[in-house]
C-alpha cells in the first residue's frame, strides 16, 4: 500500500486532436512504464476503431511511479476518459474517480465545445484543474490568446498555464511536476475502515474474463477477500489484485486512494455495474457511495444482415460486442423488407456508427441499418402512453393524441465567420436560441434543439459548413410535444418500411424532396422506370422517378474478351449480393443510410 | 535470305516436344462435336501505341517476325491436335498491326493453316489495318498473299478527332486508305470511335454520315470504352480526360438509327453490314459461340472437345511464347469450362447478335434452361423475346446485353 498522501489521481480533459493521447503516451514514456520497445503511439488507445478515428471509447486507466524534484516518490493515476458528447457518461464515472484533471487545450485552436463541457463536469467534480496547452511550438501557436480565452470563457485562472509539446516533449516534466505540487492528494480515506470502493469500469478480457476496475475510498482490498457489491447484491471471491502500468501488475493489496483492477469469478460485464459500491462481504461499509446513472440508449435503429443466412452470426456478434458495452442495446425485430434482425439502441450517432463498423470489421458482416429514430412519447387516447422506438411500429393516429420528442441543449463554439451559416443551420432545425457570445474571434452559440433534427446529419453539416472549425456538444433537457408526423417512402409502389421515419410536419415536405432526390441518385437504374415517393397517410408530398435503363453493354466483344467479361459477369453478381430486393427493385445498401444525409445549405 | 526462308520452312508437322503434351491429346478416332472453326491470329508490334488501346501490345523496336512467325506456324500445328480435323470457316489477323506483317509471313500461316485443316472454299481471310500502315503496293502485296477482307481502323474522320485518340493519320489519309482499300479488295470494313473527349453529338452525327457515303460493305461504330490500364484510363483517373458533351445513350442510339437509315442493319451492338453476306463472319464464330484456335502472343482461343469447352490463353510475352513454341507448348492457362461458365459466355455473346441465341444450343451448352422467372420478367419490361427456337433482345432491349446477361446468367 501507497501513502495516500503521495498519490494523484487525475484525468485529462481534452478536445479530440487537441493531444490528449500523445501527452498520456510521454508521460507513460518519462516515467518508465514502458520500455521504448513496448512503447506503440497512443498506446491507450486499444481498440483499431480508436486509433484509426484517434478517439478513445472506453476510459484506460495507467499507474505512474514518479520521482518528483523533492526526491520523493510518487504514485500518479491516469484515467484516460473518453472526449465525445457519446460518451458523456464513461467521462463523468472517470472523473468521479479523481481528485483533479489536466485540461488540455491546443494553443492554435483554443477552447472547444466538447472540452467546455467535460471541463464544467471536471468542476463539478470539485476537481483542481491545471491548464496545460499544448503544441505550443507550432507557427500558428496563440499562448496569449487561449490563455484569456480559457479565464473568459471557462472562468479559470490560466496565468500558470504549462506549455508544453506532447509531440516533442518539451515541458512534459512540468506536466509531472504540476501534476504532484498543483494537483491534491486524495482527501479522505480510512485504510482500519470497512472496505469502501468505487466500481469504475469494467470490461470483457478474453483471457482474464471479467476485469472491474475499482477506486479505494476506505479501507484495504486483497487478494483472496470475499467481496460483496451493493447494488447487485453478489458476493465474490477475489482471485487477482493489480494495476495497470500499463500493463497488468499483480498487488497483494490496494489501499485508500488507489486504483487499480480486480479480477473475480464474475460472469458478465452487466454482473458489474458501474457506479456501484464494493465492500468485504464480513465488515460491510454502512455509508455506500451514491453512484452513477445508467447511461440510457437515445438513438434506435434497426440492423439487418445484408444476406438473411447471417442472422444468427448478427446475433453472435452483437451479444459479444455487449459483453464490453453494456450501454448497447438489442432486441429482434422483424421487418416486411429486410426480414430478422435488431433494434439497438445507442448513445449516439458515433455509438452507432461505431458499433456498426465493429460488426463489419471485426465479425466480417454485411449490415443494413435503417434510418436512425429517436424515442418518442405517445399519449394516446384512451389515456395510456407508450414508447415508440421504430416508426413501423406506430399505432394509427387516430388513437394518438399527443407525440412528445426529447430535445437537446446544443452548445456550439466556431470561429465567427461560420456563425452565420450556423445560426441558419439550427434554425431550420427548429432550433430555439438560448445565449449567443463572442470571446475574441470566437463565437459560442447555445440553441434548443429536438434531438430528432440532430440525429440524421447535424454533425456533419456543421463540420462542412464551418470547414470543420465548429465543434458540438449537447445533453438531453426535455421531453416536448410537436407536431409529427409519420413519413413513408414508397419504391416502385411499395412502402420501404426501413426508410420511414417520424418528422415535424412543417418540415416533412423538405425532407421528403431531400429523401427522393438522393434516393433517385442512389438507385441505380433498371429495365423499367421506377417512381421514388414520400408520403404522409396517404398523400404523396414528393415525387421523383429513376429512368429506366437505356444502354448497358461493352462496345467491343471478341474472342479475346470472353473470359474476361465472364469473370466480371461472376464479380457482378457477387456485387448484387450488397443490394437488396423491395418488390422489383434492388436498392444498395448504402442508400439507407445515405438517404438520411441531406445536401445542399 | 536465310530468315525469309525460315518461316515457310517450318516443320508443319508437330515437332517432337509438342507430342511430350499428351493431357491435351484428343483420343484417335473420337469424333469432335460439330462447331464451326476459325483461326485468330495475334500480331501485337505496333509503330505506337495508342492511348485507349488496352489490347496485348508491344511497341515494335526492331522485333525479329520471322521468330514470331515461325513461332505461330508451330503454335497452329499443336492446336490442330487439339482442335481434331474440321474445315476452317474464317482466319483474320488481328493485333496490334498485323499489316505490318511481311506478306510472306502471312501467305505462310495461310498455307499452314489449309494444310493443316483446309480452308473452305469461301474462306473469309481478314486483317486489320491502319490508314498509314501501307501504300497501294502495300495493299495488293497483301491481297497477293491471300487476304480477302481488309478492316481499316479509321477511328475518325476529323483532324481534331483523329488527334484526341493520338492517331497518327490525317483526314485524308484515312479517305484515301479507304478508297484504296476499296480498289484492292472487294470487302472493306472500316472502324470508327465515338464517343470521344470533348466530342458533341452533332458532330459525330455528321462525321457518321460522311463516314456511310463512302460505300463500304460493313463498319464497326464503337463507342470509346476507358479502360483502366491506357495511357486514357490514367488520364481519366487524374481528372484530366475531357468527356463528351452529350449523354452517351444518346450517341448509342442516334448511331443505330443512322445507320439502319442509309441501309447499314446493326446485326450486332457495334457492327452494321449492308448485306447479310458482308456480316463480318469470323467475328460471327465468337458471337454464336462457335470454335477458334488462337495463336500469337495473348491469344485466346475455344474449342470444344469431349471433355467440355476448352479455354486456351497464350503466354503474353512475345518473348515467351516463342520460348513456349520451342518447348511446344504455347499456352499459359489451359482451362476446362464449366457447364455454368460455358452457358454464361454463349449469352453474353449471344445476346449482343440481332439474330440472337439458339435456345435449344444454349440449352446443350449450359446444360439447362434459363431461370423460366427472370425471362418471364424480362420480357414483361419489354426487353426480351423469344421465338420457339431462339431468344433475342428486342429493340428497346438491344442496348441492354450485359444487364440482361447479368439476369439471365447461369449460377455456379
Amino acid at each position: 500500500m501507497f501513502p495516500k498522501e503521495r498519490i494523484r489521481n487525475f484525468s485529462i480533459v481534452a478536445h479530440i486532436d487537441h493531444g490528449k493521447s500523445t501527452l498520456s503516451d510521454r508521460l507513460i514514456q518519462l516515467t518508465g512504464g514502458l520500455t521504448d520497445r513496448e512503447m506503440k503511439e497512443q498506446v491507450l488507445d486499444s481498440m483499431d476503431i480508436e486509433r484509426e478515428r484517434g478517439i478513445t471509447i472506453k476510459a484506460q486507466t495507467v499507474r505512474l511511479s514518479y520521482r518528483a524534484r523533492d526526491g520523493l516518490d510518487y504514485v500518479l493515476n491516469l484515467i484516460d476518459t473518453p472526449g465525445h458528447v457519446d460518451f458523456a457518461y464513461e467521462v463523468s464515472r472517470s472523473l468521479a474517480a479523481c481528485e483533479g484533471s489536466l485540461l488540455v487545450v491546443d494553443a492554435s485552436q483554443g477552447v472547444e465545445a466538447q472540452t467546455l463541457a467535460n471541463v464544467y463536469q471536471a468542476l463539478d467534480n470539485n476537481h483542481e484543474i491545471v491548464p496545460v496547452l499544448n503544441k505550443i511550438d507550432l507557427p500558428a501557436a496563440e499562448p496569449a490568446r487561449v490563455k484569456a480565452q480559457i479565464e473568459d470563457v471557462i472562468g479559470l485562472d490560466a496565468s500558470n498555464a504549462v506549455e508544453i509539446s506532447a509531440k516533442s516533449g518539451l515541458g512534459v516534466p512540468e506536466v509531472l511536476e504540476a501534476i504532484v505540487t498543483r494537483l491534491p492528494a486524495p482527501k479522505e480515506g480510512d485504510e482500519n475502515a470497512p472496505l469502501k470502493a468505487l466500481l469504475v469500469d469494467a470490461w470483457y478480457d478474453p483471457y482474464l474474463g471479467v476485469v472491474t476496475l475499482v477506486r479505494i475510498v476506505d479501507g484495504i482490498l486483497k487478494k483472496g477477500m470475499r467481496i460483496r457489491m451493493i447494488a447487485t447484491d453478489a458476493a465474490y471471491l477475489v482471485d487477482r489484485v493489480g494495476v495497470f502500468t500499463p500493463k497488468p501488475v499483480d498487488m497483494d493489496a490496494l489501499g485508500p486512494g488507489e486504483i487499480g483492477f480486480i479480477i473475480a469469478a464474475v460472469k458478465e460485464v452487466a454482473d458489474a455495474r458501474v457506479g456501484d459500491t464494493i465492500t468485504e462481504e464480513k465488515r460491510q461499509t454502512k455509508t455506500p457511495l451514491t453512484g452513477f446513472r445508467t447511461a440510457q440508449p437515445v438513438v434506435f435503429c434497426g440492423l439487418f444482415p445484408t444476406d438473411a443466412a447471417n442472422f444468427e452470426d448478427l446475433r453472435g456478434a452483437m451479444s459479444k460486442l455487449r459483453l464490453n458495452d453494456a450501454s448497447f442495446s438489442f432486441e429482434m425485430e422483424s421487418s416486411a423488407a429486410l426480414g430478422f434482425g435488431f433494434r439497438c439502441g445507442f448513445l449516439g450517432l458515433l455509438h452507432l456508427e461505431i458499433i456498426q463498423e465493429r460488426l463489419e470489421r471485426e465479425f466480417g458482416l454485411d449490415l443494413i441499418a435503417t434510418a436512425p429514430s429517436v424515442v418518442y412519447e405517445l399519449a394516446m387516447s384512451d389515456g395510456s402512453t407508450m414508447e415508440l422506438h421504430n416508426p413501423v411500429d406506430m399505432p394509427d393516429v387516430v388513437k394518438i393524441r399527443e407525440i412528445s420528442e426529447p430535445w437537446i441543449k446544443a452548445t456550439i463554439m466556431s470561429p465567427d465567420e461560420y456563425l452565420g451559416p450556423i445560426l441558419k443551420l439550427c434554425q431550420e432545425r427548429r432550433g430555439v436560441q438560448l445565449n449567443l457570445s463572442y470571446v475574441g474571434s470566437r463565437a459560442m452559440a447555445e440553441y434548443e434543439l429536438p434531438l430528432n433534427e440532430v440525429v440524421f446529419d447535424f454533425y456533419d453539416r456543421l463540420k462542412s459548413i464551418s470547414k470543420g472549425y465548429a465543434s458540438f456538444d449537447y445533453s438531453i433537457v426535455a421531453r416536448r410535444p410537436g407536431d409529427l408526423v409519420k413519413m413513408q417512402v414508397l419504391v416502385n409502389g411499395e412502402p420501404v418500411d426501413a426508410l420511414s421515419m417520424l418528422v415535424h410536419r412543417a418540415r416533412a415536405e423538405i425532407r421528403g424532396r431531400a429523401m427522393v432526390e438522393k434516393l433517385k441518385e442512389l438507385i441505380p437504374m433498371h429495365m423499367f422506370q421506377i417512381p421514388i415517393q414520400a408520403a404522409i397517410g396517404g398523400r404523396v408530398i414528393a415525387r421523383e422517378t429513376v429512368r429506366a435503363l437505356r444502354k448497358d453493354v461493352t462496345a467491343k466483344c471478341y474472342g479475346g474478351d470472353a473470359s474476361r467479361k465472364r469473370k466480371l459477369l461472376d464479380k457482378q453478381k457477387e456485387g448484387k449480393k450488397r443490394m437488396r430486393q423491395f418488390g422489383r427493385v434492388d436498392i444498395p445498401q448504402e442508400a439507407f443510410v445515405a438517404a438520411l444525409k441531406m445536401d445542399g445549405d | 535470305m536465310e530468315q525469309a526462308s525460315r518461316a515457310t520452312d517450318f516443320p508443319i508437322v508437330a515437332s517432337a516436344a509438342a507430342e511430350e503434351a499428351p493431357h491435351l491429346e484428343v483420343s484417335p478416332g473420337r469424333k469432335i462435336a460439330g462447331r464451326e472453326l476459325g483461326i485468330y491470329v495475334h500480331w501485337p508490334y505496333c509503330t505506337k501505341i495508342c492511348p485507349y488501346c488496352d489490347f496485348n501490345v508491344y511497341r515494335d523496336r526492331g522485333a525479329d517476325h520471322s521468330a514470331l512467325a515461325g513461332a505461330i506456324l508451330v503454335d497452329l500445328s499443336a492446336q490442330r491436335r487439339l482442335s481434331g480435323q474440321r474445315p476452317v470457316q474464317s482466319i483474320y489477323f488481328g493485333g496490334g498491326s498485323p499489316a505490318l506483317m511481311r506478306p510472306r509471313d502471312i501467305a505462310a500461316i495461310i498455307a499452314t493453316v489449309d494444310t493443316l485443316w483446309g480452308l473452305v472454299a469461301e474462306a473469309e481471310i481478314s486483317l486489320e489495318c491502319n490508314p498509314t500502315d501501307l501504300g497501294s503496293a502495300g495493299l495488293e502485296a497483301l491481297r497477293g498473299a491471300g487476304i480477302n477482307r481488309l478492316s481499316v481502323g479509321v477511328q475518325a474522320f476529323d483532324d481534331a478527332g483523329l488527334k484526341s485518340l493520338g492517331r497518327h493519320h490525317n483526314r485524308a489519309d484515312a479517305i484515301r486508305t479507304v478508297t484504296d482499300a476499296q480498289q484492292h479488295f472487294e470487302r472493306v470494313s472500316l472502324d470508327l470511335i465515338y464517343a470521344r473527349p470533348g466530342q458533341k453529338l452533332e458532330e459525330w452525327r455528321r462525321e457518321l454520315g460522311f463516314a456511310l457515303d463512302l460505300g463500304v460493305e460493313h463498319v464497326s461504330l464503337y463507342e470509346l470504352t476507358i479502360e483502366p490500364d491506357t495511357a486514357f484510363g490514367r488520364k481519366a483517373r487524374r481528372g484530366a480526360l475531357p468527356r463528351t458533351v452529350d449523354p452517351l445513350e444518346d450517341f448509342f442510339c442516334s448511331t443505330r438509327e443512322i445507320a439502319a437509315n442509309s441501309g447499314y442493319a446493326p446485326y450486332e451492338v457495334s457492327n452494321f453490314a449492308r448485306t447479310p453476306e458482308a456480316q463480318a463472319r469470323h467475328n460471327l464464330l465468337y458471337w454464336r459461340a462457335q470454335d477458334w484456335v488462337g495463336v500469337g502472343p495473348g491469344a485466346h482461343g475455344r474449342l470444344t472437345r469431349p471433355e467440355g469447352r476448352m479455354a486456351l490463353t497464350a503466354f503474353s510475352r512475345p518473348d515467351l511464347y516463342i520460348e513456349g513454341a520451342e518447348r511446344g507448348n504455347c499456352f499459359e492457362e489451359a482451362d476446362i469450362l464449366s457447364s455454368a461458365d460455358a452457358g454464361n459466355e454463349a449469352l453474353l455473346f449471344g445476346l449482343r447478335l440481332a439474330e440472337g441465341i439458339d435456345r435449344a444450343f444454349l440449352r446443350d451448352v449450359a446444360g439447362r434452361d434459363c431461370d423460366a422467372a427472370e425471362f418471364a420478367q424480362l420480357q414483361a419490361d419489354g426487353v426480351l423475346e423469344k421465338s420457339s427456337q431462339r431468344i433475342r433482345a428486342t429493340e428497346r432491349g438491344a442496348g441492354l446485353a450485359d444487364a440482361l446477361a447479368r439476369r439471365l446468367a447461369f449460377r455456379h
